[in-house]
């Protein structure tokens, strides 16, 4: 799998506080990659560093298979844009001239794509109006506008629906789903609105105390988080004999417990197993969510 | 670097801030000149004699005036104008894309020095413009002239180069803000104080009373505030190293050696632009 942004034992220390603690990921080319933690888990932090802001600790990592040491790393950066806490926007300027100033700064020879970028983003009716008396919705767009001013194939959005109000959340969410199919950007995203999240990224990185926790596919993480039976019974051998004689799927999880993807009829089943000599001792449906997953990985405990 | 140069001027251009202070500018050069001209009315110069004003030097002392507010006036532009880019955060936007940091300061230093020089410019015209049919020609040797001009901006650059580097390594806007103005309130109080004690008298000359009660000259005495030797020396490189010595100099017209200053002040941007750079290479930004 070809990635856009791996790193390697990546760590950053401030002092004695351990920022990023040997964290290791992959963002996979054309993936929506939601990297999720808890505040002060090192979301921000990872940002800083793949932006250039700030220099890792110890480690390594590599945009576009290029090492963050190598002189070309400055030019591969060239294929970003990124909206980092909040939006770097020229407050006293209007939403035209932030983009206008940011094409110069990436050496667009034209102006042309402006109004293209504004339309894209929902900018295009704010006139001369400065970016200051914009709503925090409209200075989100604005800066992810900015990030986009590049044409980037990757797009870091730290926390980009902070703050908004529900139709805000919407607009973002299409926003970034339409850049994803339409122009193929690979997106890393930022967020603890976990709900918010699920609706969008394909891929997603746990990351707790500066360490990445678990990294998977969201086709990985729905079948994590499927809907099944649990079911505890006296002898798994036995159940699985039934279960497939009944051409069911089934994961068994330890000598006397399994999960069962299949809507049963527990009296059939619990026949059945009667007669493999096995009893039923329980059974009881499970529906894990994004959150519950997330609680459950890295605990729901009181933060250090 | 043209590339954030190119998104510097058009920001520069974008900015009340240089209207401002290139408009603050223009009119001062033009009421320096007219200010000189109604006071000498007022005295009863007869300035339609040009002999009259080219004796005084009159063009002269208004037109270099600016050498003794650009300092002041540079560390409030300068302070405002990078500080932005931390207040609005957008010199991430330049380093995510891949800008270096030398670049992104050299860029910024540029900028700021050839907004500060328009600034001069402005002041030079106004005043020559304002002042020329009121006070004449200049009357002072052309190559002093040139040398002043070169000197003065060179004393800019130097200033331009201390309040960058404040201003690209101060993460708060206020606080580089505060920090410049204050700082070139503090460097022209020490040069002021500097040339008090360069200028006090070896000796004084006292009055006494003659034995026919009349006042008369008393011999004169060493001046004990008179710097001498080494001191003296210390004094001298002091005054001369400040941006705002050389400022009190180029606006009295009051220099002996020239290349002296121009070298300290080329020394001071050079300083200050090497430590500023290495400084904000290091930065932790955020």
């Amino acid at each position: 799998m070809e990635y856009v942004l791996a790193t390697q034992g990546l760590s950053k220390h401030y002092r004695q506080f351990k920022a990023l603690d040997n964290l290791t990921m992959h963002v996979p080319k054309g993936s929506i990659y939601g990297f999720v933690g808890r505040n002060g888990a090192g979301k921000t932090t990872l940002i800083r560093l793949i932006c250039g802001l700030q220099a890792p600790t110890s480690g390594s990592y590599s945009l576009y298979g290029t090492d963050f040491t190598q002189k070309e790393i400055a030019k591969i950066r060239r294929r970003m844009g990124a909206v980092v806490e909040t939006p770097s926007i020229y407050l006293d300027l209007t939403a035209e001239d932030n983009l206008k100033e940011q094409f110069r700064v990436l050496g667009v020879p034209t102006d042309d794509g402006i109004p293209e970028l504004l339309k894209l983003v929902g900018l295009e009716n704010t006139g001369k109006k400065k970016a200051r008396n914009f709503s925090l919705g409209m200075k989100q767009r604005l800066g992810i506008a900015v990030a986009l001013a590049g044409d980037p194939d990757f797009l870091v959005l730290d926390e980009p629906v902070n703050g908004l109000d529900p139709q805000g959340i919407i607009d973002i969410r299409e926003l970034i789903l339409k850049l994803n199919r339409e122009r193929n950007i690979t997106v890393l995203i930022s967020s603890h609105i976990l709900d918010e999240l699920s609706r969008l990224a394909t891929h997603y990185g746990f990351i707790d105390s500066g360490r990445i926790v678990k990294e998977l596919s969201a086709r990985e993480l729905e079948a994590a988080c499927r809907k099944c039976l649990r079911v505890e019974v006296t002898d798994t051998r036995a159940l699985a004999r039934v279960l497939d004689g009944m051409g069911v799927e089934y994961k068994i999880l330890s000598d006397g417990q399994a999960d069962v993807f299949a809507q049963l009829n527990i009296s059939q089943l619990s026949r059945a197993l009667d007669g493999e000599g096995c009893e039923l001792l329980s059974a009881q449906e499970r529906d894990e969510s994004l959150e519950s997953y997330f609680v459950n990985l890295v605990g729901g405990g009181p933060r250090d | 670097m043209i590339k954030l140069l190119s998104a510097n001027f058009l920001r520069l251009r974008k900015t009340n801030l240089i209207w401002g202070s290139l408009g603050i500018c223009v009119g001062l050069g033009a009421l320096a000149a007219l200010g000189e001209f109604r006071f000498q009315v007022s005295v009863g110069a007869d300035l339609s004699v040009p002999e009259v004003a080219q004796y005084k030097a009159l063009l002269e002392k208004q037109f270099f005036e600016y050498a003794a507010f650009i300092g002041i006036l540079a560390a409030e532009f300068i302070s405002l104008f990078l500080g932005t880019e931390y207040s609005d955060a957008t010199l991430r936007n330049k380093i995510a894309v891949g800008h270096s940091r030398l670049s992104i300061y050299a860029a910024n230093l540029i900028t700021g020095f050839a907004a500060s020089l328009m600034c001069i410019a402005g002041y030079m015209l106004s005043c020559l413009a304002v002042g020329t049919p009121l006070l004449g020609w200049f009357s002072k040797p052309a190559p002093l002239l040139l040398c002043a001009i070169a000197g003065s901006v060179l004393m800019l650059a130097a200033f331009c180069a201390i309040f960058t580097f404040v201003a690209m390594n101060c993460a708060k806007k206020s606080t580089s803000v505060v920090i410049c103005l204050l700082g070139v309130f503090a460097l022209l109080l020490a040069a002021v104080y500097l040339n008090g004690r360069l200028e006090a008298p070896e000796f004084i000359t006292g009055y006494e009373l003659s034995g026919n009660g009349e006042i008369v000259d008393a011999v004169p005495e060493p001046n004990p505030n008179y710097l001498t030797g080494a001191k003296r020396e210390v004094y001298q490189f002091l005054y001369d190293l400040l941006p705002t010595g050389q400022s009190l100099q180029y606006t009295m017209l009051n220099f002996t050696d020239p290349a002296r200053l121009m070298g300290l002040a080329a020394a001071v941007c050079a300083v200050f632009t090497a430590a500023g750079a290495a400084l904000l290479r290091r930065k932790d930004l955020k």
